[in-house]
């Protein structure tokens, strides 16, 4: 989709269309999430911050972001892809493949399928998109992105070669500018350079990814298009939350809140995929973004929001803060499934019950309306579009 | 900076059609006044526990509102305002 949260704002709002507007993430801090095209052509790109991008575009309008809309958006959007093919599979909130192998005779040549496709996302939700087609993931990819907004690429294999000579490496899709630095200091520039590279040298550099190097600068993607459901039969290896703070925070006991709040959200979803983990995980991002994370293992697996709670808690104690606290994230790893057993102690055998209810309670009036007294005023934090987010709901755990 | 809208929290009365599944805001009172959709610009759907939250963005032709539809409670909330 192009501009995505800008075009969503656009139509949500009818004075923003046609206007240089930016969705930002919040208004107290944040950074330009999607500018619209009319905002790009002044200069104003995602990530800049509010001051540089006013400084771009002084009569630009800014909207806090609201990922409600963007997601339910999206979900209908892949009502309409699924139309076109059983296997989507959603690469962010605003890109997705579509595996159209098999659909020719129903739907046409993927030509066909491609127009039809942005015909029927303009008419039922006024968006664009650019669609690339290709035999493969990484060139699809590649193809949408080289023509936008609202645009059409088709790169069949007799085309290959020629897009890919002279291409910069970075235009790949999982080559960022690290990885473009590490090559340029061996001479590869392009992705014809990349794909000519003996697979030794790139081994020797990269280890086990230089054969997937040399393939991408191939353009040899063997990755399937793994549809949605697919990933929910996959188990977690670790269930987190984080939450960046409206302030940077050095107060010890606003922090310890924030962690029981994590901690509870954390608890719900291993309690809603019959998971325990023995793994407590805290990560602190000090307000000059250094990041630091720490692990406690457990004797026991756990997966009530207390027990995680006080892990993190302890991590938290260990040293003092060096600077004020832009982030929290706590996490849960080293995970066990269906391994719950009925507790032996009253205690523990009330607190199962307990939560239990107040897990039922949430499900049906929405989280923390049963919850400690010390969330009360809890941080609200419905600005961002949380990890767990699929379509049709957030994930189940 | 130049922010959109102004996030509110009111109860409000809201005359609405309820035809083929689908909910359609037509006119709402807000401080005794009565203003007139004129363009329901995006709907989105959102949950609070189990109770599906219809929300609206609309247009008299000169402001912005969003509201919101309880479909637990059947009532209607003015969430923001430009």
């Amino acid at each position: 989709m192009n501009a995505f949260f800008a075009s969503v704002e656009q139509r949500a709002n009818p004075a923003l269309r046609g206007k240089a507007m930016a969705v930002i993430g919040s208004e107290h801090r944040g950074v330009v999430l999607s500018p619209s095209y009319e905002a790009r052509a002044f200069g104003v790109k995602t990530g800049m911050t509010y001051g540089e991008a006013m400084r771009a575009c002084p009569g630009l309008r800014l909207v806090s972001a609201d990922p409600a809309k963007y997601s339910y958006t999206c979900e209908e959007l892949i009502g309409i892809w699924r139309d076109f093919s059983p296997l989507v599979e959603l690469f962010s909130i605003d890109e997705a493949f579509l595996d159209v192998t098999g659909c020719e005779r129903l739907l046409g040549d993927p030509l066909q399928i491609a127009i039809r496709i942005k015909e029927r996302v303009w008419n039922e939700k006024k968006l664009t998109c650019s669609i690339g087609i290709a035999p493969n993931k990484l060139l699809a990819k590649l193809g949408s992105d080289m023509q936008k907004p609202d645009g059409l690429v088709l790169i069949t294999p007799d085309d290959i070669d020629g897009v890919l000579e002279n291409l910069p490496v970075r235009e790949l899709c999982g080559i960022g500018p690290s990885l473009e630095r590490s090559l340029a200091i061996i001479g590869i520039r392009t992705c014809g350079e990349l794909g000519r590279t003996p697979l030794e040298k790139l081994t020797a550099r990269f280890g086990v990814i230089g054969e997937r190097l040399r393939d991408m600068g191939r353009g040899i993607d063997d990755d399937p298009v793994a549809a949605l459901e697919t990933e929910y039969e996959e188990p977690a290896k670790s269930i987190g939350h984080s939450m960046t703070l409206t302030e940077d925070c050095a107060d010890i006991a606003l922090i310890e809140r924030h962690i029981l709040q994590l901690a509870e959200k954390v608890g719900r979803r291993l309690r809603r995929g019959s998971y325990h983990g023995r793994t407590v995980s805290l990560t602190l991002r000090y307000a000059d973004f250094q990041t630091f994370s720490r692990q406690r293992k457990l004797f026991h697996a756990v997966n009530h929001g207390l027990d995680i709670y006080e892990a993190a808690r302890e991590i938290l104690r260990e040293d003092r803060l060096a600077q004020p606290v832009r982030l929290v994230g706590v996490s849960v790893s080293s995970l066990e499934r269906d391994v719950s057993q009925m507790p032996l102690f009253d205690d523990e055998r009330r607190r199962m019950f307990v939560t239990g209810a107040m897990d039922e309670i949430n499900d049906r009036y929405g989280d923390f309306t049963v919850t400690w007294g010390s969330l009360a005023e809890r941080y609200c934090h419905g600005r961002v579009i949380s990890p767990a987010w699929r379509p049709g709901g957030d994930r189940q755990y | 900076m130049i922010f959109m809208s102004v996030e509110r929290n009111e109860l409000i009365s809201v005359c609405a059609e309820f035809s083929g599944g689908a909910v359609k805001p037509v006119w709402f009172s807000l401080k005794g006044r009565r203003i007139r959709v004129e363009e329901i610009a995006l709907i989105w759907k959102t949950r609070e526990g189990s109770t599906p939250i219809l929300h609206f963005s609309v247009t008299d032709g000169q402001g912005l509102y969003e509201i919101r539809y309880n479909t637990g409670t059947f009532s209607w909330r003015l969430t923001a305002s430009a």
